[in-house]
């Protein structure tokens, strides 16, 4: 039984969850540039945790996730330490623009997409080493 | 001619940088949160990092590297954990700019501070 399971990469799992922390955002921006308000954020977050509770029912039933290598631990480290400091840019940016020039800038809008942002780019940039890494691998 | 070049200069050990960033950023936040606002204080105060750390950083090993990526990868979930607080709490309640502003120095010192833990753990020192 457990010969049958699918290999599931680290690459599918972060691709999954670029898709699941993007689309809120993506969304939200159409409706910001049409003029019209998102919907109640909470609720969008329930049916994303829900989607993320159902795929990892499934994986875990139909695939076996690959085990962490070296290389996809320094690919994630990259990927974590680049984040980190662009989330923490962009609350520091948040609060010049809300002292300075835009008042009500902070509000939960701001916190949303900024996880969602956070762990939807995390999950990108992994991707995109991770493909590099194995180019390079497939090299030599 | 340069005569600065010609000097050695000192190398300061990670353990030093990460030690300042900590007391730095808990100097920063409780000073903020005690006397009720960032003033000039923090300029003079920034000023002063670099001279005390000034020098040659130290070169980071094997389990530097993989003390910080532990490290960065808790501060980083940390840091989303507060926001998704805050996320909830502005649906009712205002968010404060100095929360933000402790946020940020929180999660610089925390970063620091359990790299400075796994750094000072029996593992490292046996490395060592």
């Amino acid at each position: 039984m457990e010969k049958a399971k699918k290999k599931f990469s680290y690459s599918d799992f972060h691709r999954l969850i670029f898709v699941i922390a993007l689309v809120p955002v993506m969304l939200f921006v159409f409706h910001k540039i049409q003029g019209r308000e998102y919907g109640d954020k909470l609720s969008i977050l329930l049916g994303m945790a829900i989607f993320a509770a159902l795929q990892a029912a499934v994986q875990s039933i139909f695939y076996k996730l690959e085990k962490k290598d070296e290389m996809v631990r320094y690919n994630l480290a990259r990927a974590n330490r680049i984040i980190l400091f662009a989330v923490l840019a962009v609350l520091f940016a948040a609060v010049i623009v809300n002292d300075y020039f835009y008042k009500g800038l902070i509000c939960s809008d701001l916190c949303w997409i900024t996880v969602m942002s956070a762990i939807g780019l995390r999950s990108f940039l992994f991707i995109c080493f991770d493909a590099v890494s194995n180019k390079d691998t497939e090299d030599e | 001619m340069n005569i600065r070049s010609n000097t050695k200069k000192k190398t300061v050990t990670l353990r030093t940088i990460h030690l300042v960033t900590v007391i730095t950023a808990i100097v920063i936040i409780a000073g903020g949160l005690i006397f009720g606002g960032w003033s000039d204080w923090i300029f003079y105060a920034s000023i002063l990092i670099p001279i005390i750390l000034d020098g040659k950083s130290e070169k980071e090993d094997e389990l530097v590297k993989e003390n910080m990526a532990k490290a960065t990868k808790i501060s980083f979930w940390a840091l989303i954990g507060v926001m998704i607080y805050f996320g909830l709490k502005a649906r009712f309640h205002a968010v404060s700019a100095v929360s933000f502003l402790v946020v940020i120095f929180g999660a610089v010192a925390l970063r620091s501070l359990i790299f400075l833990i796994l750094d000072f753990s029996p593992k490292a020192e046996e490395e060592e």
